[in-house]
């Protein structure tokens, strides 16, 4: 179980890295890694994964929360009240890349004004 | 700079995550520029400029920077947990009750609907981004190629990116030359 949360995090943290530009972007490849590489779902578990997160609200993302808990979830033995654990664990591994705006922050409070920021965000 | 305490920021996002079906873009704008006015509409589009430049998720990245200009760190966790609490719970909520009826044929069939329709939905955004940033000609090429060895031989992203980057850039700087 521990081994598919580290991997879990482990390939959404380099997918996190690469993605820039939204999650839109990512969808092929998150469908690359989850159905023909890991092999932690099929193509049409996918679908409805993609489908569920798409009904309910709040940022786009999500979808990658709900394919930690499938994949968890279905890679469990039985004993399903354990599972309940799963969806506390998982938000954290979209995280990972939240550094990156951190220190853009700090940075752009830093130079705000010079003229090197300025083009930059124009 | 107005003083946004860690409570707000908490109630302010959990609201533009409640309400933000597929992406919390539009929602986001309405509370932080008209309700709530934390931002102005310009701070708000550079903070989201901003976040699509940098690596991992636009609208949590936004949600980052908006947290930490008004309360540092511990703003970021209250801006992220707002955002994501109720969503979280909500979609694994609609993911066990799906796993519970799956095997009601009524409920397979309403779901790949549903997953056509969001398939429908990803298309429709990938098309009107193409007819928004008014591509020049050579562009398209670029945009073949990447539709190509993604979507037809499902070479992975990484190397595809790594090696369509620097032929749009080359081929962009040509054609601004001629």
């Amino acid at each position: 179980m521990t081994g598919i949360l580290a991997e879990l995090a482990r390939t959404f943290a380099l997918l996190s890295l690469v993605s820039i530009g939204g999650i839109n972007v990512l969808l092929p490849e998150i469908r690359r890694q989850v159905v023909d590489v890991h092999g932690w779902m099929t193509d049409a578990a996918f679908a409805h994964t993609f489908a569920i997160a798409s009904a309910a609200p709040g940022p786009n993302v999500i979808v990658v929360s709900l394919i930690g808990w499938q994949v968890a979830g279905w890679a469990r033995p039985p004993g399903r009240h354990a599972r309940h654990h799963g969806p506390v664990l998982r938000p954290g591994v979209l995280r990972c890349a939240c550094p990156c705006p951190l220190v853009a922050q700090q940075g752009w409070r830093r130079h705000q004004g010079t003229r090197w920021c300025l083009s930059a965000w124009a | 700079m107005k003083h946004i305490s860690r409570a707000e920021l908490f109630l302010g996002f959990l609201k533009i995550g409640l309400l933000g079906f597929s992406g919390v873009g539009p929602w986001a704008r309405h509370v932080i520029v008209e309700e709530r006015r934390w931002l102005t509409d310009k701070e708000l589009a550079e903070v989201l400029g901003v976040g699509q430049m940098l690596p991992g998720p636009n609208t949590m990245n936004a949600a980052v920077i908006i947290g930490e200009r008004f309360q540092g760190v511990p703003g970021v966790v209250s801006s992220l947990l707002g955002m994501m609490a109720m969503p979280l719970a909500i979609v694994t909520a609609l993911a066990a009750v799906y796993d519970r009826f799956a095997s009601i044929p009524e409920v397979r069939v309403g779901l790949i609907g549903a997953a056509a329709a969001a398939a429908g939905l990803v298309l429709g955004t990938a098309l009107k981004m193409i007819r928004n940033i008014k591509l020049a000609p050579m562009a398209f090429v670029v945009v073949a190629l990447g539709f190509a060895s993604i979507a037809v031989f499902g070479w992975p992203l990484v190397p595809v990116v790594i090696v369509l980057a620097p032929v749009a850039i080359v081929l962009t700087a040509l054609g601004r030359r001629t």
